[in-house]
C-alpha cells in the first residue's frame, strides 16, 4: 500500500464526515423559545463606578446580526501602497511622513517599526500615475474567506503537494469575492463586532427600563443608558489584531493609530446618572440590584459586598514568618497587614529577558478566583516617568485564574481560627524572546460572591445557583456582581 | 467410607484444559447414572461420595471423543481418593448426538443470570475495524451499548464504563483501551474464554456496580516441541507454534510451547502507521508532526513441577504513545504529548489436593497511568524577520525555545492485590466457595502549570473484602446461590455487607427460570463525565474520605429456553436503582475536594431478548433490548434535585436491535463471512435553542470582552435525541497457504451502507440565521489483513 492510498483511507476517516443540516430540522428543539433577558451588573469599586448591561439573547433564526452589509462604512476595498524598511527610504517611496502627506497618503506604522504610505481608496490607475512606486494592494477586499488568496483552497484546485507551499499559485490566487470592489461577507470590517455591539437590537436602551443600585438598603443610585458605556477589545488583544484582523498588506502587519484605536469597540450599557461620589466604594457596605423593563421586575437575590484586590508581593516574602503572620483577624485586617508591612511591591518592576529564567509576579489574596488581564503599550510612555505622554494601554490578553489548591507545593497559611485563608497565584510575565520587550501592565480583577458563580461555573446559564438574578420565581440570566482590581506595571528590557 | 474423584481435563492435541466437560460415574457394567459434575474453567472435575465399588469414569464434551476409565474403589485401610488427569482426543467427526455440549453442562450447572461465554474464534469471526476485539464483540449483545462508534467502553444496562470489573487471568485492568478508546487492550488471538456477567453477580466479585468481564488468556502449547531430541533444553522449554498476523495498520506475532511440566505463551503486537507517517515526511525533507503507535505483549507461563501444585505467572503491557506538533506561520508552536501505559503481573499459586477441595492463591499487581504534556510556544517570530531585525537593531536578537505555556497532567492507579479463594465439595448437592481479598491501591493524580504544581491529589485506600456463596441444591431442578461480601475501605468508616442471592429452577429439563437480588458496592470511580464522546483515558478516583461509597442494587428475572445444542432463547428484565454515584462537578472549588465531585441517584431498568443459533453452517445471535436509564443528581450542589436535575442518563438508548451471523461459505475451501448489524435508538443530547453573547467559548461576563463570542443557549438536559443509529459490518475470511505454510485472509467492510451515524452537531452562529453541521461516527471503511502461520 502506498502512501496516497493511506492518506485516502485517512481522509475518509477524518474529512468525510461532517455534513451541512438545515436549521428547520431542530425547529422542534427552538421553535418555543423566546427572546430572553440577560443582565450582567457590575460595580467597579476601584473606578467607583458601575455598569449594567442589559441585554437579550438572540434567536437561532435571526438574520439581522449578519447581513454581509457594510452597516458602519468602514470597509476599505484596495488601496496604494509603498513601503519602506527599518526607517531607510525604499528607493521609489515616499521617504517621511511629509512626502507621504503631500501625495494624500497615510503614513502608517507597521509592527516591526517600519512606516509605508499607503493612498486609501483610490484606483489601481491612479496608483500608477503617482510619482512614486505605489502598488495596488487588497486592503478589506480579501473574498468571502477573509483572508488574502486561497490558503484555504476554497476551490479545491490544489494537488496535495501544493497544499503544504504557501506560495503556491492555487494558494495566492483570489478566492471568491476577491478584489470585486464590493463588501462581501466574510470581509473584514462586515459585519464586525463594532456593528454589533454598536447597531444591533441586543440592548434594552432607556425607554425599556428603569435601574437602580441601593446601597445598605437606604441610599439609591440612579442609571441610564448610555451608548458609548464601556469598551471592549477587538479579537484576542493586540496580537491578535495585528495578526487577523485584516491589517495585513503583503507580507507586512500594518497598526495605524486609528487600528489601534480600532482595538477597542464601544457598547452600550447602562452608567450611574450623578451618583455621589464614594457610592461604589464603601467596603463592608451591601448593595443589591433593581431592574423594571416594561414592568418585568429584576432583583438580585442576596446583597452583595466588595471583594478585596489581591496584593502583589515580593516572592522572597511568601512564607510562614512574613505573609504568614498576616494571616490573623478580618480579611480587611489581613489586607491592611500585607499593605503595611511592606510586602507589597513597587508600583513598577523591571525583568530582564533571559534563557531557562522563570520570572514571575507574585500575588496573594483572600480570593480563590480571579481573572488576569495584561496590557502592552506599545510607545512605552506609560513605563517612562519622564514621558509627558499620556498612559496609552492597549489589551495584551486575559484569562481567567484560579488559587491554586492546598498542597505540599503551593503556600497557603492556614488560618487561626474563623480567620480567612490567605492564598498566593503566579503570573509567568517574561519569556526568553528580545520581542518580548516592552512596557506592560497586569491588572487582577477578584470578585464577589454574585459574580464569581457566574463567570466560573459551569452549570446551566438558568440554574439558580449560577445566576443570582430574580423576576419573581424565575431565574433571570446573569448576574450582579462586584469586581474589584489591583495593577503592577513592569518592563521587560 | 466414602471418596472422591478428581482430576484435569485436558486437550490431547495442547494440553489447553477443556472447560465445563460433562463428567459423570457410572456402575460398571450398567448404564445408569450414579454421580455427575462438570468441570470448570480450569478444567477440574471432582465427584464426591463414592462408596466402594467398580465403576465407569465417562468424560465428554462436543468436539472430543468420549473418554471412559474403569475405577475401582475398595473397602480396604490404603484406599484414598482418586486422582485422575484426563487427555481428551479432539474429534475428527461430529458426533453432537452422543456428547453434551460444555454450553450445556453450563445451562445445567450454572446458577448466574445474564451471563455469556465468547471464545477466541467467535471474536475473530465477528467483523471489525482493523482488529479483531473482545469488546467491539461484546457490544453485540443486548445487555451492552457503546457511546459511539470512537469509543469501545462498554456500557453495561446503562452503567458506567467504570463499573464493569474487567480481569485478565483474575487481574483487573483499569484501562483497557487503546487508540483512546477505540480497540480494548485484549488480543484476541491469547484469549482462551471470555466470560460476561452483565449484571446480578456472585459474591466471589466485588468492588463493581455493573458487570464482570473476566478474560482467560491461553495457557499455551504444553505438547509436541519442534526442537530436535536430544537437545539439553528440550525438557525445560521447547516451542511449537509460532504465528504472524499482518493487518492494515498492526502487526501481531505469538509464540507457545511447553515448558518444563507445563506451558508458556507469548503475544505481542505494535501498529506501524507512524512509520508510514515518519517515511512520508521524510521523504520530503520534513520531520513528522504526528506520531502515534500502541503496542502490547502478553506473557505466561504455567508450570506444575510439585504434584497436586501448579504455578502461573502472567506479565501484561500495553502502552499508547501519541505526539503531535502544530506549527504554522504566525501560529504559536504547540507540542502535545500523550503516553498511558497498562501492565499487569501475577502469580498464580493453585492448589488442588487429592481431597474435596482446592485453594487458590494470587498476588498480583497493576498498573496504570497515563500522562500528558501540553507546551505551547507562542514566539512565532520566523528566522526571517529575525535577521531583518538584527539588522535593523544592529544588535542580536534572543529567540530561544521556553514554552510559555506548559501543562502535564499525570493520572496513575496502582493496585497492589492479596486474595486467596477456597472450594468446598461438600456433597452432591451442596458446595461452598468463601475467600478473601486485600488491595491497596495508590491513585494520584496531579496537574502542572507553568512550571507550578496547581493540582496534586493522592489517595491510597486499602480495601479489604471477604465473601462467602454456598451453592445448595435442594432438589435437582432448584438450584440457589446465596451469598455475601462483607467490604471494607480504609477511607470510609463503617463495614459493607452486599447479600447476593440467585436461583435457577428448571420448569422442564430445558427450560430454565433465573432469578437474582443482590446489593453492590464500589468505592473508586473515574470522572470521565457521561457526556464524553471520546474516551481517550480514564481518570480513576477513590471515593473521597468518609463518604458513602457508590452502591446499587440489582434485581434480575429471567428464563432460558435450550432448543438444541448451540440453540437457545432468552429472556431478561432487569431494574437497578443506584443509591449513590458520583460525578465531575459543574460547581468545583478548586481549594474544597468536597466539592469536586456531585452525587447523585438513578435507575436503570429494562429487558432484554437473546436468541443464539448454531448450525453446521451457521451461528450467530439476535437480540433485542428495551431500556430506560435516568439519573438525578445535585448538579449545582445545592442540597436538592429540582427537576432540570432529573433527566435521562447519556446511556439512554431505549430501542436496540443487535445481530452478529458467521456462516461457512466453503468448509473445504475455509471461505467464511461475517455480519453484524446494530439498529438503535439516539443517544440524548442538549439542544440548542438560541444564542447569547459571551466573555469566552466558556465564560459569560461582562469583563474585557463581554460580545467576543456568540455561544449556545441550551434547553432541557438530554431532552432531545440524535437519529437513529444503525450500522452493518461485513467480513470475508479465506484460508490459504503462503510458502506453504497455513494463512488466512480477511477483508472487512465497515458500515456497509455508509450509513450517517450522528456523532454530535456543530453549530456556527456567525451566520444569520445561524448553521448546523453534523460530525459522523465511522463512514464506510475497508480493511484487509493477512495471518499466517510459521
Amino acid at each position: 500500500m502506498n502512501y496516497k492510498n493511506i492518506f485516502i483511507l485517512l481522509s475518509i476517516l477524518l474529512f468525510s464526515c461532517v455534513e451541512e443540516l438545515s436549521i428547520t430540522d431542530f425547529s422542534e428543539d427552538y421553535s418555543d423559545y423566546e427572546r430572553e433577558i440577560r443582565v450582567e451588573a457590575s460595580i467597579l469599586p476601584h473606578k467607583d463606578t458601575a455598569i449594567i448591561r442589559i441585554d437579550q439573547s438572540i434567536l437561532i433564526t435571526d438574520d439581522s446580526l449578519f447581513d454581509c452589509i457594510d452597516d458602519n462604512s468602514n470597509w476599505v476595498g484596495s488601496g496604494c501602497v509603498c513601503g519602506q524598511y527599518g526607517g531607510f527610504p525604499l528607493e521609489g517611496c515616499p521617504g517621511s511622513e511629509a512626502d507621504c502627506d503631500n501625495v494624500g497618503g497615510k503614513w502608517t506604522a507597521t509592527l516591526i517599526g517600519d512606516y509605508i504610505c499607503i493612498l486609501d481608496k483610490l484606483s489601481e490607475e491612479e496608483c500608477n500615475s503617482s510619482q512614486y512606486d505605489f502598488n495596488w494592494e487588497i486592503i478589506n477586499d480579501v473574498g468571502i474567506d477573509g483572508l488574502p488568496g486561497d490558503p484555504t483552497d476554497e476551490n479545491e484546485n490544489c494537488e496535495a503537494e501544493e497544499l503544504s507551499d504557501k506560495n503556491s499559485p492555487c494558494l495566492t490566487e483570489p478566492s471568491e469575492g476577491e478584489g470585486n470592489g464590493v463588501p462581501d461577507c466574510g470581509e473584514p470590517n462586515v459585519d464586525e463586532l463594532e456593528e454589533i455591539t454598536e447597531q444591533s437590537d441586543i440592548h434594552l436602551t432607556n425607554d425599556d427600563c428603569l435601574v437602580k443600585i441601593t446601597r445598605s438598603e437606604n441610599e439609591e443610585c440612579q442609571f441610564k443608558f448610555d451608548e458609548n458605556a464601556g469598551s471592549m477589545y477587538n479579537a484576542a488583544g493586540l496580537i491578535g489584531f495585528a495578526n487577523g484582523s485584516g491589517c495585513e498588506i503583503g507580507d507586512q502587519i500594518v497598526l495605524t493609530q486609528e487600528d489601534l484605536d480600532d482595538l477597542s469597540y464601544d457598547y452600550g450599557a447602562w452608567r450611574p446618572d450623578n451618583c455621589s461620589p464614594g457610592f461604589f466604594e464603601a467596603m463592608e457596605e451591601s448593595y443589591e440590584l433593581y431592574i423594571d423593563c416594561d414592568g418585568k421586575i429584576i432583583t438580585s437575590q442576596e446583597p452583595e459586598k466588595i471583594p478585596y484586590p489581591v496584593v502583589f508581593v515580593d516572592e522572597s516574602d511568601v512564607n510562614e514568618d512574613a505573609i504568614g503572620s498576616c494571616a490573623i483577624g478580618s480579611e480587611s485586617e489581613i489586607h491592611d497587614c500585607l499593605k503595611t508591612n511592606e510586602f507589597e511591591l513597587d508600583e513598577q518592576q523591571t525583568f530582564s529577558i533571559c534563557n531557562d529564567c522563570d520570572n514571575r509576579l507574585t500575588y496573594i489574596s483572600t480570593s480563590v478566583w480571579y481573572q488576569a488581564i495584561q496590557y502592552n503599550d506599545p510607545f512605552g510612555n506609560s513605563c517612562d516617568d519622564e514621558s509627558d505622554e499620556e498612559d496609552s494601554w492597549y489589551y495584551y490578553h486575559g484569562h481567567p485564574a484560579v488559587a491554586y489548591p492546598p498542597s505540599e507545593t503551593t503556600n497557603h497559611f492556614p488560618p487561626y481560627p474563623n480567620t480567612p485563608v490567605i492564598y498566593t497565584n503566579e503570573e509567568v510575565v517574561v519569556s526568553n524572546s528580545s520581542f518580548d520587550r516592552g512596557c506592560y501592565r497586569y491588572e487582577m480583577l477578584t470578585f464577589s460572591d454574585g459574580y464569581k458563580n457566574y463567570y466560573f461555573s459551569q452549570l446551566d446559564l438558568k440554574d439558580p445557583e449560577r445566576s443570582n438574578l430574580r423576576s419573581g420565581n424565575e431565574v433571570i440570566i446573569g448576574s450582579f456582581g462586584i469586581i474589584n482590581s489591583e495593577s503592577i506595571d513592569f518592563i521587560i528590557e | 467410607m466414602s471418596y472422591n474423584v478428581s482430576g484435569f481435563v485436558k486437550d490431547s492435541s495442547n494440553g489447553e484444559p477443556v472447560p465445563f466437560s460433562n463428567t459423570f460415574i457410572s456402575k460398571l457394567g450398567s448404564d445408569k447414572i450414579v454421580k455427575g459434575a462438570s468441570s470448570d474453567i480450569n478444567g477440574y472435575f471432582i465427584i464426591t461420595g463414592l462408596e466402594a465399588g467398580d465403576y465407569i469414569l465417562t468424560i465428554s464434551t462436543i468436539g472430543y471423543e468420549i473418554f471412559k476409565k474403569e475405577i475401582i474403589i475398595s473397602n480396604s485401610d490404603d484406599q484414598e481418593n482418586i486422582r485422575l488427569d484426563v487427555l481428551l482426543l479432539p474429534q475428527a467427526i461430529d458426533l453432537n448426538e452422543v456428547s453434551v455440549s460444555s454450553e450445556r453442562t453450563r445451562f445445567n450447572e450454572k446458577v448466574e443470570v445474564s451471563r455469556i461465554n465468547i471464545t477466541s474464534e467467535e471474536i475473530k469471526m465477528i467483523p471489525a475495524f482493523v482488529e479483531s476485539d473482545v469488546f467491539r464483540a461484546l457490544q453485540n449483545l443486548p445487555s451492552v451499548s457503546s457511546a459511539n462508534d470512537f469509543n469501545a467502553a462498554l456500557i453495561v444496562r446503562g452503567g458506567s464504563p467504570d463499573e464493569n470489573l474487567v480481569l485478565l487471568d483474575g487481574t483487573q485492568i483499569y484501562n483497557p483501551y487503546h487508540v483512546g478508546g477505540i480497540f480494548s487492550t485484549f488480543n484476541a488471538d491469547l484469549i482462551s474464554d471470555t466470560e460476561f456477567l452483565a449484571g446480578g453477580f456472585p459474591a466471589e466479585y466485588g468492588n463493581r456496580l455493573s458487570s464482570v468481564l473476566s478474560i482467560t488468556s491461553k495457557e499455551g502449547n504444553s505438547k509436541e516441541g519442534r526442537l530436535p531430541e536430544g537437545w539439553g533444553m528440550k525438557k525445560y522449554w521447547d516451542y511449537n507454534d509460532i504465528n504472524l498476523d499482518v493487518s492494515l495498520l498492526s502487526s501481531k506475532v505469538s509464540a507457545q510451547g511447553p515448558l518444563y511440566k507445563g506451558s508458556w505463551i507469548f503475544s505481542g503486537r505494535r501498529t506501524y502507521f507512524d512509520q508510514f507517517v515518519k517515511a512520508y515526511y521524510s521523504s520530503r525533507d520534513e520531520t513528522s508532526p504526528f506520531d502515534y503507535y500502541f503496542w502490547d505483549t502478553h506473557f505466561k507461563i504455567q508450570t506444575s513441577p510439585i504434584k497436586y501444585h501448579k504455578f502461573i505467572y502472567s506479565q501484561f503491557n500495553g502502552s499508547d504513545n501519541l505526539f503531535v506538533n502544530i506549527t504554522a506561520e504566525d501560529f504559536p508552536q504547540v507540542n502535545f504529548d500523550w503516553d498511558w501505559i497498562n501492565s499487569t503481573n501475577s502469580f498464580e499459586w493453585k492448589y488442588y489436593p487429592n481431597s474435596n477441595y482446592f485453594v487458590e492463591t494470587m498476588i498480583s499487581r497493576t498498573k496504570y497511568q497515563f500522562d500528558v504534556g501540553f507546551e505551547v510556544d507562542f514566539t512565532t517570530i520566523n528566522q526571517e524577520t529575525i535577521d531583518e531585525c538584527e539588522e535593523s537593531l544592529g544588535e542580536e536578537v534572543e529567540v530561544g525555545y521556553a514554552p510559555d505555556l506548559t501543562y502535564i497532567l499525570i493520572n496513575s492507579v496502582k493496585d497492589y492485590t492479596l486474595n486467596q479463594n477456597y472450594k468446598l465439595f461438600i456433597s452432591d448437592y451442596y458446595d461452598i466457595e468463601l475467600g478473601w481479598e486485600y488491595k491497596t491501591l495508590n491513585m494520584a493524580y496531579s496537574e502542572e502549570f507553568a512550571g507550578t504544581q496547581t493540582a496534586s491529589k493522592i489517595d491510597t485506600p486499602n480495601i479489604s473484602s471477604a465473601f462467602i456463596k454456598n451453592l445448595w441444591k435442594p432438589i435437582s431442578n432448584l438450584s440457589l446461590d446465596i451469598g455475601m461480601r462483607l467490604s471494607k475501605s480504609s477511607y470510609y468508616n463503617n463495614y459493607i455487607l452486599d447479600p447476593r442471592i440467585g436461583l435457577k429452577y428448571n420448569i422442564i429439563p430445558d427450560l430454565a427460570l433465573k432469578m437474582m437480588w443482590g446489593k453492590f458496592t464500589q468505592f473508586m470511580f473515574t470522572i470521565n463525565q457521561e457526556e464524553q464522546l471520546l474516551r481517550l483515558v480514564d481518570f480513576w478516583q477513590a471515593v473521597g474520605e468518609s463518604k458513602a461509597p457508590q452502591s446499587n442494587e440489582h434485581y434480575v428475572i429471567g428464563a432460558e429456553y435450550w432448543i438444541s445444542n448451540g440453540n437457545t432463547i432468552s429472556i431478561e428484565g432487569y431494574y437497578k436503582p443506584y443509591s449513590t454515584v458520583y460525578d465531575l462537578s459543574l460547581v468545583a472549588d478548586p481549594i474544597d475536594e468536597d466539592s469536586y465531585f456531585s452525587s447523585g441517584i438513578g435507575t436503570a431498568k429494562g429487558i432484554e431478548l437473546l436468541y443464539q443459533f448454531n448450525t453446521n453452517r451457521l451461528n450467530g445471535w439476535v437480540g433485542y433490548s428495551f431500556s430506560d436509564i435516568t439519573r438525578e443528581v445535585d448538579l449545582n450542589q445545592n442540597g436538592e434535585v429540582s427537576d432540570s436535575e432529573k433527566y435521562k442518563s447519556n446511556y439512554n438508548k431505549p430501542h436496540a436491535l443487535n445481530f452478529v451471523l458467521n456462516y461457512k461459505l466453503s468448509p473445504k475451501k475455509k471461505w467464511d463471512f461475517g455480519l453484524t448489524g446494530t439498529l438503535t435508538s439516539g443517544a440524548p443530547y442538549t439542544p440548542v435553542i438560541g444564542k447569547v453573547f459571551s466573555q469566552s467559548v466558556e465564560q459569560y461576563g461582562s469583563l474585557e470582552n463581554p460580545y467576543l463570542y456568540l455561544t449556545n443557549l441550551y434547553g432541557d438536559r438530554n431532552s432531545a435525541q440524535y437519529p437513529m443509529y444503525f450500522r452493518t459490518d461485513i467480513s470475508f475470511t479465506k484460508g490459504g497457504k503462503i510458502f506453504k505454510n497455513p494463512a488466512q485472509w480477511k477483508f472487512q467492510i465497515i458500515n456497509l451502507t455508509n450509513n450517517f451515524n450522528v456523532l454530535f452537531y456543530n453549530w456556527n452562529h456567525y451566520s444569520s440565521p445561524s448553521k448546523v453541521s453534523a460530525v459522523s461516527m465511522f463512514p464506510l471503511i475497508f480493511t484487509f489483513g493477512v495471518s499466517l502461520e510459521l
